[in-house]
């Protein structure tokens, strides 16, 4: 029976870790537009854009 | 939209109608050459899939941009506000773009890369309606991507209110993440305390060891400490507030509550005679920051509380010897020499200094009509130019002009933290006396005959009896509210509008741009009957003119092929004349054409004069907007009075008689003064009024009223101070607003009964002295949940109503 002070310490420690990220989540702004990012995963890339990307990579 | 392409009748970028010289470009029509100018350039980048994504997502291209337009943006003072962030090689600047809609808007602006390549990527923030690019400086400048973003439709939004908005913004947006952090933490501590609560549920206090007792119960102490000393706080402050300013909100009670709660389960917790109700405190903070959450997200972003530094200009140009500057408006001087083009707004009250000018004051106003100003005229601040380049001498500094002195009207003092309809502060306070007073009266008899059970059923009272439900209705249902509105395009300020909008016992309109179209006019000609040849003449001298009167003479011609003019002369004031293929035309007042045998009209027509003889006349009509005889009737059968106040002069007076009625207060030639004294007329006698306008002709009528609401053409680009904006296309909810007003509290009077059955089931214990944790625990949530989905099925069924009227 006393085991339930480990585990119950050990759930609430995890819990706590999740909203921690939640936290985390909302001050860096992950929340604030929720229209935007259904469509952005739907978009193509190009393969000029991605030849772009890599030589800007590249100079970085 | 299928037909339309079908029978390509639209234009194929913005979907507006195609006028006669539409322009075919790559087997494809477009209205204008702007529009056909942006399909080019997307064509050249491969970037057609905007087209793919939604029908006709462009934005029309009608207004044409000149090349000092963005010249300000040079300035380092002024680019300051739109650079998040500059190093050596790049720099993120953000911009405002109302016109964002959808995703082809989103697609085309994270693409900008494709058509610069300055640009090393774009970054859209749809809520926001704005776009951050990120680009390398020593390839472009800011100014270059201001008149990018303009080239493809997308105008930023740059007003010389621009630090206020920036602002403005980001403390918004960290209330919001204030709240969703709290929001996070009494969820966390709710779900978790009430884990550890489920010993103490099943197994009763005796039956479990004590030892384990004092470890949950500590252990609920633990995380409920952050609940009320973190996430609680916006209710003690909002109560405080209300304490200071003397006016009794719900949030007193529900603080109160809130204190009781956790201060006897402290007192039972560390005295080890029980286990205290820290769920049912944690899961009423919890539901009431979620009510709080959605109804602030249901709010949206646009801006109510605008003023005349969101509608002039950043900066302007200033002539200097040869050089032009930039120079931002705060910066000029008295005997400044300003270079403005068409469409730019005049800054100051100044002096024309070249030829004589047309302007549009509109919006200013109310008059329909541009004036024309005479070299050496004034020019008051606020007026748009109609045509060609002008040069004006500042004679007031842009602070003291005549329209600022309107907006200073204003007071700002009316930020109130009070978010909350005033029936449901009036009740919740009743409630809560009520509550208070069982309370009492189960401590007196109980300390009669079983002392030990006085306080335990006193604070069990106000536990269960918590006017939180009241508070949590009102809060859901006035974000389902909002919510509905918004889908149709209706905003709300805040929820404190509809405590307004059931009282509202007369509308005043606007005339012009509210109930009539703002840059549509009708023409009508009356006379002798034209030949082909004579419309051919008259056409042709109508083209040579800006004037609003000679455009409607041209459109009503459409079709009809010019022929090249041999002379044209315009004699400001009084009309124009020109020699055609021998002919001599005439268009212009009364005298002006010897139009003697027609009669004398009270206002301008366009007489009309070939070879001597008079032929007939145009008038210009004002189109109608095409709800608004259906809008104005059903306002009629509600029994709500209407008003008409117009700065346009009686030229429309038959018009409106027949559409308003004749017991309709009809009044012309007001000017913004009369407008806002006309109100307040009203309201001295005991009415309650609504206003419906478009421009800062009405701004202080709006403010003055009940109820401000304006409508609005492109989404944010201008909208004066007011309560409500309506995009044009919704105008025919106006009719609605006051009943779905009385609906929204009909609402939360009924959740609020619903949870009363709720609470006088837990009072019936509670007075007993026999209220157990796990009966609180059930019975609040409980009664949170069903408030919750009363109002999401209430406020559906309340605008689907809208919606099935509306198709009959």
């Amino acid at each position: 029976m006393s085991v339930i002070v480990i585990l119950l310490s050990i759930s609430v420690f995890i819990a706590a870790m999740f909203l921690l990220a939640f936290i985390w989540n909302v001050q860096s702004g992950q929340y604030e537009d929720d229209f935007s990012p259904p469509y952005r995963m739907l978009f193509d890339e190009d393969e000029k854009s991605d030849a772009n990307s890599k030589i800007s990579k590249n100079q970085n | 939209m299928e037909i339309n392409s079908a029978l390509n009748t639209v234009c194929y970028h913005c979907g507006d109608r195609l006028p006669d010289n539409k322009i075919v470009f790559d087997n494809k029509k477009f209205c204008c050459q702007g529009c056909q100018t942006v399909y080019s350039i997307l064509k050249e980048n491969d970037l057609c899939s905007y087209y793919h994504l939604n029908g006709t997502p462009g934005i029309t291209k009608r207004k044409e941009v000149h090349k000092e337009k963005y010249l300000f943006l040079n300035d380092p003072k002024i680019s300051k506000s739109f650079v998040d962030f500059k190093d050596d090689i790049s720099t993120k600047a953000t911009f405002s773009i109302p016109s964002i809609h959808c995703s082809s808007c989103l697609w085309l602006l994270e693409k900008l890369h494709n058509i610069e390549s300055g640009i090393r990527s774009s970054r859209v923030d749809f809520a926001r309606k704005k776009v951050s690019v990120i680009f390398d400086h020593n390839i472009i400048d800011l100014k270059q991507v201001a008149e990018l973003l303009t080239s493809i439709g997308y105008e930023p939004y740059i007003s010389f209110d621009e630090d206020r908005n920036k602002t403005y913004d980001s403390s918004l947006r960290q209330s919001r993440r204030d709240l969703l952090n709290r929001l996070g933490v009494a969820g966390f501590c709710f779900g978790n305390i009430m884990l550890a609560s489920l010993p103490e549920y099943f197994s009763g206090i005796n039956s479990l060891a004590e030892n384990w007792a004092y470890f949950f119960r500590y252990f609920n102490l633990l995380l409920a400490i952050p609940v009320f000393f973190y996430s609680s706080l916006p209710f003690f402050r909002s109560a405080g507030a209300g304490i200071r300013k003397g006016v009794l909100n719900i949030d007193i009670p529900v603080s109160i509550a809130i204190i009781i709660t956790f201060i006897r389960s402290l007192v039972e917790v560390i005295g080890g005679y029980g286990s205290g109700f820290f769920d049912s405190m944690a899961g009423i903070v919890f539901f009431m920051l979620i009510g709080r959450y959605l109804r602030e997200k249901a709010q949206n972003n646009m801006v109510f509380d605008r003023d005349y530094r969101s509608y002039f200009p950043l900066a302007v140009n200033r002539v200097e010897g040869k050089l032009i500057h930039s120079v931002s408006l705060s910066d000029l001087r008295k005997n400044d020499i300003i270079r403005l083009h068409s469409g730019d707004i005049v800054p100051a009250d100044s002096l024309v200094l070249g030829d004589a000018v047309l302007v549009n004051y509109s919006f200013v106003t109310g008059e329909s009509h541009p004036v024309r100003i005479q070299k050496g005229g004034v020019l008051y601040a606020g007026g748009r130019i109609v045509k060609g380049l002008i040069e004006l001498s500042i004679l007031k500094p842009v602070s003291q002009s005549y329209l600022v002195s309107l907006w200073n009207d204003y007071d700002a003092s009316q930020e109130g933290e009070e978010n909350h309809s005033d029936f449901v502060n009036f009740w919740g306070i009743r409630f809560t006396y009520l509550v208070l007073l069982i309370a009492v009266a189960s401590a007196i008899y109980w300390g009669i005959f079983d002392p030990s059970k006085m306080w335990t059923s006193a604070t069990a009272v106000l536990i269960i009896a918590c006017p939180c439900a009241l508070l949590l209705a009102s809060t859901y249902a006035d974000a389902q509210f909002i919510r509905h509105f918004s889908l149709r395009k209706v905003y709300l300020k805040n929820a404190k509008v509809f405590s307004e909008l059931r009282k509202v016992s007369r509308i005043v309109f606007d005339k012009t741009g509210t109930i009539t179209q703002p840059d549509k006019n009708a023409i009508l000609y009356r006379g002798q009957n034209l030949s082909t040849y004579q419309q051919r003449l008259l056409k042709s001298l109508a083209l040579e003119s800006v004037h609003p009167i000679s455009k409607g003479i041209t459109k009503y011609f459409e079709g009809i092929d010019p022929i090249l003019i041999d002379s044209f002369n315009e004699i400001p004031g009084k009309g124009i004349e020109g020699w055609i293929d021998n002919h001599h035309v005439q268009i212009g007042s009364r005298d002006f054409a010897k139009a003697f045998t027609f009669d004398a009209f009270k206002f301008p027509h366009a007489f009309v004069n070939i070879d001597g003889k008079a032929l007939g006349y145009f008038k210009l009509q004002n189109v109608l907007r095409p709800e608004i005889i259906n809008c104005i009737s059903r306002i009629k059968e509600n029994n709500t009075k209407i008003s008409l106040l117009s700065g346009d002069n009686e030229g429309e007076r038959v018009t409106m008689e027949n559409l308003l009625g004749n017991e309709s207060d009809i009044r012309f030639s007001q000017s913004p003064h009369d407008k806002k004294e006309a109100v307040k007329a009203y309201q001295k006698d005991g009415e309650s009024v609504l206003m419906v306008g478009d421009g800062l002709n009405d701004a202080g009528a709006l403010k003055s009223a009940n109820v401000g609401v304006v409508i609005s053409e492109d989404s944010q680009y201008f909208t004066p101070a007011c309560d409500i904006i309506v995009d044009s296309e919704s105008i025919g909810i106006l009719p609605d607003l006051t009943r779905l007003a009385i609906w929204n509290k009909r609402l939360v009077t009924i959740c609020f009964i619903f949870s009363l059955g709720y609470n006088f089931t837990g009072l019936w214990f509670a007075v007993q002295g026999l209220l157990s944790p796990l009966m609180a625990a059930i019975i609040m949530p409980l009664s949170s949940l069903t408030i919750i989905a009363l109002t999401y099925v209430g406020a559906e069924m309340v605008f689907s109503d809208i919606l099935t009227k509306r198709k009959r």
